[in-house]
């Protein structure tokens, strides 16, 4: 493979000049990565019959500040493949704008080929682990849905901020781990072969849930439906909250 | 070199509960873990505080015996010096005015259940003294996935089968998602007239059995 035919591989050397001793990155001492600063929230993701249903809410937050609150966090990359991530945005931008880069390269190409959501998965996983190893992670928990072309199949994908990257039916990203997975685990458990609405209902009805039980949430979220044809991202979708239940009266039988 | 001291044995816990059209429905998994060892698989977290109170407990297990069984005594005392059925928030306000003395150094997480001449009531009551009175809630650490099942499917008036459904699957997803949590389900339903501790309601998974992931 060569290096100028994919620029994502380039990824942030410290040093040109490698024989330079205070600039060589394996004696630097500052640190880099401390911890995510502009965050977004949980995103949550499940496989039905004929492809994926991807959610995430549109809130960048600044620690406890509510920063932007109409911004996109599900990124697609191409006709097979969409990716959102909860943590740092700035680095799923950078993560999203590598690979913009290259699929630019494939169109160049003209050949045919592109990168399916198996091959960015796979990469993106093997980017975390080697920022993880150098000691300046990216702050994301990536979920990377996709339509499987070569096996004519939905991919679900999940790769955590240290690399460790696996395929599910169902995949989350944050606090959502904790409550929706749950959820979604049992609905895709009932039912493996739904179909596309019972799937987006699912997905619904968790970041409702979410968007309750979290605080860095919002009510305003996107929805990305991919399927053996196209990627289809909804945006602006305001949830309806129903807060009747903190309504605490005592009840008497 | 060799195993290190044992550390406490906690319930690492799944336990809910909700109010349901004619009572309470309280839920609790079987699994007591010291570390990352299970030390009981068939553990019972339902504690018995009054013939119409029944208390489920997350925490440490010794501190949870202990409390329930103080709590239980003193309501009985209680209950005959004012020859009067006991109440679920007289229950829950003798064990938060004990736990918040110790500051939390006490780890029990309670959810009392019951039923009294006030109606039904769950009460929440935490290691620190926080309480508050819930219509359905869960605690331990396997309380976010049961809440996940309970906020989407609790409504007002439920009737007694969907509520036992309910509860047993908040605490089957608790047995699930979480490596706290296991065994099997262990379920009371209290009413005005009758209270009913189901003991082995439901097994959610075996060993040896796979499931499709």
């Amino acid at each position: 493979m060569y290096k100028h035919d994919m620029p994502a591989m380039d990824i942030a050397p410290r040093s040109y000049n490698s024989n330079s001793y205070t600039m060589n990155p394996v004696f630097a001492t500052n640190k880099h990565s401390t911890g995510p600063i502009t965050t977004g929230g949980s995103v949550v993701a499940i496989r039905y019959e004929d492809g994926v249903v991807l959610g995430a809410d549109k809130l960048i937050s600044y620690g406890h500040l509510r920063r932007f609150r109409d911004q996109t966090r599900i990124f697609k990359i191409n006709e097979t493949t969409v990716l959102a991530a909860n943590g740092e945005q700035a680095d799923l931008r950078y993560l999203v704008d590598l690979l913009n880069a290259e699929q630019k390269q494939a169109e160049l190409r003209g050949d045919g080929f592109e990168k399916g959501p198996r091959a960015i998965h796979s990469w993106l996983g093997r980017v975390l682990y080697h920022r993880r190893t150098k000691g300046e992670p990216l702050f994301n928990d990536i979920v990377v849905a996709g339509w499987d072309r070569k096996e004519s199949r939905p991919y679900l994908g999940h790769v955590s901020m240290l690399g460790v990257a696996y395929e599910a039916p169902v995949v989350c990203s944050g606090i959502a781990t904790y409550i929706g997975l749950p959820y979604l685990r049992e609905a895709y458990q009932v039912m493996p072969t739904m179909n596309r609405d019972q799937a987006v209902d699912s997905i619904k009805n968790c970041l409702t849930q979410l968007c309750m039980r979290e605080c860095r949430s919002s009510n305003l979220v996107q929805l990305a439906v991919v399927n053996n044809k196209t990627v289809d991202i909804k945006d602006n979708i305001v949830l309806e909250l129903n807060w009747d239940l903190a309504k605490n009266k005592l009840i008497k039988n | 070199m060799g195993l290190k001291h044992k550390p406490n044995v906690k319930t690492g816990t799944t336990i809910a509960g909700l109010i349901y059209k004619d009572g309470v429905v309280i839920g609790a998994d079987t699994r007591a873990t010291g570390g990352s060892i299970v030390q009981v698989k068939d553990c019972d977290k339902v504690h018995y505080i009054a013939d119409n109170i029944y208390a489920c407990g997350a925490g440490t297990a010794a501190d949870l015996h202990q409390v329930a069984n103080m709590i239980s005594a003193q309501i009985r005392l209680h209950s005959l010096n004012t020859g009067r059925k006991p109440k679920v928030a007289t229950a829950a306000t003798m064990a938060r005015r004990h736990l918040f003395k110790y500051q939390g150094y006490i780890s029990a997480y309670l959810i009392f259940g019951g039923c009294d001449d006030d109606g039904s009531h769950i009460v929440c009551v935490d290691a620190n003294g926080f309480t508050r009175v819930e219509k359905f809630t869960s605690q331990g650490s396997g309380s976010l996935a049961a809440l996940s099942v309970l906020s989407t499917r609790f409504k007002l008036n439920l009737e007694r089968e969907e509520a036992m459904n309910i509860v047993t699957d908040s605490i089957a997803a608790g047995i699930l998602n979480d490596m706290g949590s296991g065994g099997i389900v262990n379920l009371c339903v209290i009413t005005r007239d009758k209270t009913q501790y189901l003991k082995h309601h439901r097994v959610v998974s075996s060993k040896g059995v796979m499931g499709d992931y």
